[in-house]
């Protein structure tokens, strides 16, 4: 273990390692929203909705995550449209997680037993209203496992952002190697801050649970429990 | 007395001059003698053969490691899907005149030298550069040079940056932990480095603007401008930040190998056998041509 190699480049590793953090963020903050609105229009009854949402997320889970990158950052600029090498790893990124993170919402809303949809609508609650007060307090805690596991896959899947230019974790260790001949040192810091990244991800899962847990009780148990 | 102590100095520079031009007539008779004696250059013959090598990864043949995205040195040539290219046909001769059959390994460059040390392969490189830390290093093992290379830059025409100064403030491209790179970003104050996987990527950096010009070496440099698609939009950017001996890198586990290697680059530049496998891929076989520049 060349410990002096280690010093040397570790400022340009941490640099990589907040950008993949970074990078993570920007993903995660970006696809949710967009997965949440696409797994709803998946659902919804109008064919206007459904069919795009449906092909959006087929197509783009079909694709290779690393095609869609290099068309982001070396194809659109054909067309006009130049990207930075972070934004175009963002787009790329944000693209293929949303149609996966899609998925992951939908089997959560899914589990929630359709009468109750019927039985709101008969009521006559807003949609919205019953979605926020009926269905995501179920859907949510069936949701939040598959949901962090995507995101944990995301956050791996960042370092082929190093591939369009994106000095992350996955480049700033490449290139030391390439500098040193010294594999070892540099891919298992390398390894050991992708882990912490994921293993704080996990923790937010757990914490994550046990709240939903302590505040919806009953509902947190899933629909069974809620339709005794 | 002004003109006694001229006279007397004249007289002592003839006195030295004399012997040291006598000596320096002799020495060209004598080089004149042995080059006559010796002929033309010739190749060194009286070496093992089949040389014995124990330590090769797979016996009885010579695994090698090359990136195939070098051209015109390593290639995939897109007609037939081979890997062709100057050193993927001087690895071919080695093995052939060391009697071993060849296997080579495709992979990037970042692997390349890890993989020499991991003994993945015997022998590797397509061209490294020499460095203080590479000559040093007891990771792998560098041959006799094979060319003289420069880090030079490759700029758009309409980017306004051909001169190393102009490239203040600018993005510039190159291949990450590449040796031509590195010396670009520390010797050039002020660039913007945009770092790619590999030469393919950077040139599509160029071609797309997003960097105004690609540090890289000056074989690769002239072959893109003597075959690139859009090479009459680029320009080549000088002087030289450095100069580089380039050499084929060995298995640090295989001593044995250096030295068969090395006599033969010494018999492949006697017979001219290099600057042909050279030229069959290049208009220009200066890097072989110039070796005598930095000793060799």
């Amino acid at each position: 273990m060349r410990t002096d190699l280690l010093a040397e480049y570790w400022p340009t590793i941490w640099n990589g390692f907040l950008i993949t953090v970074l990078l993570s963020f920007v993903v995660l903050a970006v696809s949710t929203p967009i997965a949440f609105f696409l797994a709803l229009a998946r659902q919804s009854q109008l064919a206007v909705l459904r069919w795009p949402a449906g092909i959006y997320v087929n197509v783009f889970r079909a694709l290779p995550v690393l095609i869609i990158l290099y068309f982001a950052f070396y194809a659109l600029p054909q067309f006009g449209m130049s990207l930075t090498a972070f934004q175009a790893a963002t787009a790329g990124l944000v693209i293929a997680s949303s149609a996966y993170l899609a998925e992951d919402i939908r089997a959560g809303l899914a589990a929630v037993d359709p009468g109750q949809r019927h039985a709101a609508t008969a009521l006559g609650i807003p949609y919205w209203r019953s979605l926020r007060r009926i269905y995501l307090p179920q859907a949510i805690p069936i949701a939040l496992p598959p949901y962090i596991t995507r995101a944990i896959i995301i956050v791996k899947g960042t370092a082929l952002a190093s591939l369009v230019a994106v000095n992350d974790l996955t480049a700033e260790a490449v290139r030391a190697i390439s500098i040193t001949y010294r594999p070892y040192e540099f891919l298992a810091v390398a390894a050991i801050l992708y882990l912490v990244i994921n293993a704080l991800l996990a923790a937010l899962q757990s914490f994550t649970e046990r709240h939903i847990a302590l505040r919806y009780g009953r509902v947190a148990a899933g629909p069974a429990a809620v339709a005794q | 007395m002004l003109l006694d102590k001229t006279i007397v100095a004249a007289a002592l520079v003839a006195a030295l001059a004399v012997p040291v031009a006598h000596a320096q007539d002799k020495a060209a008779d004598g080089l004149a003698a042995f080059a006559e004696a010796l002929g033309d250059p010739q190749p060194f013959e009286s070496y093992p053969k089949p040389w014995p090598l124990n330590n090769l990864v797979t016996p009885g043949k010579l695994t090698v490691g090359t990136t195939g995205q070098a051209p015109p040195r390593t290639f995939v040539d897109p007609a037939s899907g081979e890997l062709t290219g100057s050193y993927v046909d001087l690895f071919r001769k080695i093995a052939e005149d060391l009697g071993l059959e060849i296997e080579f390994v495709k992979l990037d460059w970042p692997g390349i030298l890890p993989g020499l040390t991991a003994n993945r392969f015997d022998l590797a490189c397509d061209g490294a550069s020499w460095s203080a830390q590479r000559l040093g290093s007891t990771d792998f093992l560098m041959t006799s040079p094979t060319a003289v290379n420069a880090t030079v830059a490759l700029a758009r025409k309409d980017a306004g940056v051909s001169s190393w100064e102009a490239m203040s403030g600018e993005k510039i491209g190159g291949v990450r932990g590449e040796i031509y790179f590195e010396t670009a970003k520390e010797r050039l104050a002020g660039i913007d480095p945009v770092e790619y996987p590999g030469m393919s990527e950077s040139l599509l950096g160029l071609q797309n603007g997003q960097v105004a010009a690609v540090a890289l070496n000056l074989a690769n440099a002239l072959d893109i401008l003597d075959k690139s698609p859009m090479a009459d939009q680029l320009e080549l950017v000088g002087p030289p930040l450095q100069v580089f001996a380039q050499g084929l890198c060995v298995n640090p586990r295989q001593p044995d190998l250096l030295v068969a290697v090395n006599v033969l680059l010494g018999n492949y530049r006697a017979d001219d056998s290099l600057k042909a496998l050279i030229g069959e891929y290049s208009t220009s076989t200066a890097e072989v041509e110039l070796l005598n520049s930095i000793g060799y």
